[in-house]
């Protein structure tokens, strides 16, 4: 049996009501996928083609996504960094390049550390291995 | 007033650029196509937008004469061939019009000289002036129904209210709607706006006419939306809006 329609009160126009559905703050009128979306934090990051690529292949490795490696390994390394295992400050301040972009001032001159990937990769044929 | 036929809808707002003018073209325009109606469009507001819209820049003293001069209002009115209305149009003329009657206490003839023009037309459509100037009360008094468009934005929408307060003090129009204009659906500001207008004036509230350039261009180019984008949302605001206005008055 259909559900009866409520009679009188006040009614809007539609057009009114669709214009209050276009909030992104109506919360009221969001789907929980909208909710859970909106909730969310989200970070681009540009990142050269080779990092991407390899971001992908771990993510594949561990049966996970590329966003959930990365949110992971960001994670990991500020908690490293946080507790004292890498000295984030010499290294940044010793690969810095004047940037080329109008947007930002410098740019991260990280050859030696893809040098160093390339080896890691070159001699993990066993897999990786890290500590926690 | 005896032998009155059509009805006289005023589009006022005590506050000025919330887009009286741009509303009252179009409402005019589209009863006139769309819906088959025999309208007037009387431009009321001395900075003469309206005439100069519908006559491509020239404004003329027809307000002037008619509030003034003894001739038959119904001869004042222009046929506008190309939007298929008449136009009563008016320049800063109408202001001096309306200063003498004040002079001479005789404000209260203004309804008497608007009102005839609905025994010629199914519509009278006015595009009140802003701000309470000399005579406002008066023409207001002339009409049968107010639409009030409002931006949404605090100082427009004190315009609605002390509008809405004008009009229960006088024994004249009926509110007929509040038009939202130049809205932005997607701003937390005009949200919370629209959700205080509709708490105010419940289905009272009309669609929305969302913010647009069109509006803008169609007034340079002397056309209307209808004309110039038929398919853009703007334009299928403003059918609604003109669609709720007949409806209104049938």
């Amino acid at each position: 049996m259909s559900q009866p329609k409520r009679k009188g009160g006040l009614r809007l126009d539609p057009s009114v009501v669709q214009f209050q559905q276009q909030a992104a703050s109506n919360k009221a009128a969001q789907t929980p996928r909208q909710r859970y979306d909106a909730a969310r934090t989200r970070v681009r990051a540009d990142v050269p083609e080779w990092l991407r690529d390899e971001l992908d292949a771990i993510a594949e490795e561990l049966s996970t996504s590329r966003t959930q490696l990365g949110a992971f390994l960001w994670a990991w390394a500020a908690t490293r960094y946080r507790e004292g295992d890498a000295d984030l400050e010499e290294i940044l301040h010793t690969s810095m390049a004047n940037s080329r972009s109008i947007n930002v001032d410098v740019d991260l001159d990280l050859d030696w550390l893809v040098e160093r990937h390339q080896n890691a990769v070159a001699n993990s044929a066993e897999g990786p291995k890290c500590a926690k | 007033m005896g032998n009155q036929t059509g009805s006289i809808v005023a589009i006022a707002n005590q506050k000025g650029g919330v887009g009286k003018t741009t509303l009252a073209v179009h409402l005019a325009v589209a009863a006139a196509r769309n819906h088959g109606q025999r309208v007037i469009l009387v431009d009321l507001d001395p900075q003469g937008n309206a005439t100069s819209w519908l006559l491509d820049g020239d404004l003329v003293d027809d307000v002037y004469r008619l509030m003034l001069l003894d001739e038959p209002p119904i001869k004042l009115v222009r046929g506008l061939r190309q939007w298929g209305i008449g136009l009563l149009g008016g320049n800063y003329r109408t202001g001096e019009a309306l200063s003498m009657l004040a002079a001479v206490g005789k404000l209260g003839q203004v309804p008497q000289r608007i009102r005839p023009l609905a025994r010629a037309a199914d519509l009278v459509i006015i595009d009140m002036p802003p701000s309470r100037m000399a005579g406002f009360t008066e023409m207001l008094g002339s009409a049968d129904w107010v639409i009030v468009p409002t931006k949404l934005e605090r100082l427009s929408l004190e315009g609605v209210a002390l509008l809405a307060q004008t009009v229960g003090d006088t024994d004249g129009p009926r509110l007929m709607g509040v038009v939202p204009n130049m809205c932005r659906a997607r701003t937390n500001e005009h949200q919370d706006q629209m959700q205080d207008l509709t708490e105010a004036f419940g289905q009272a509230v009309w669609p929305p006419i969302p913010l647009t350039i069109r509006v803008t261009e169609a007034s340079s180019y002397g056309t209307t939306l209808f004309d110039l984008v038929p398919d853009e949302a703007a334009t299928y605001a403003m059918e609604l809006i003109a669609s709720r206005m007949m409806e209104a008055i049938r």
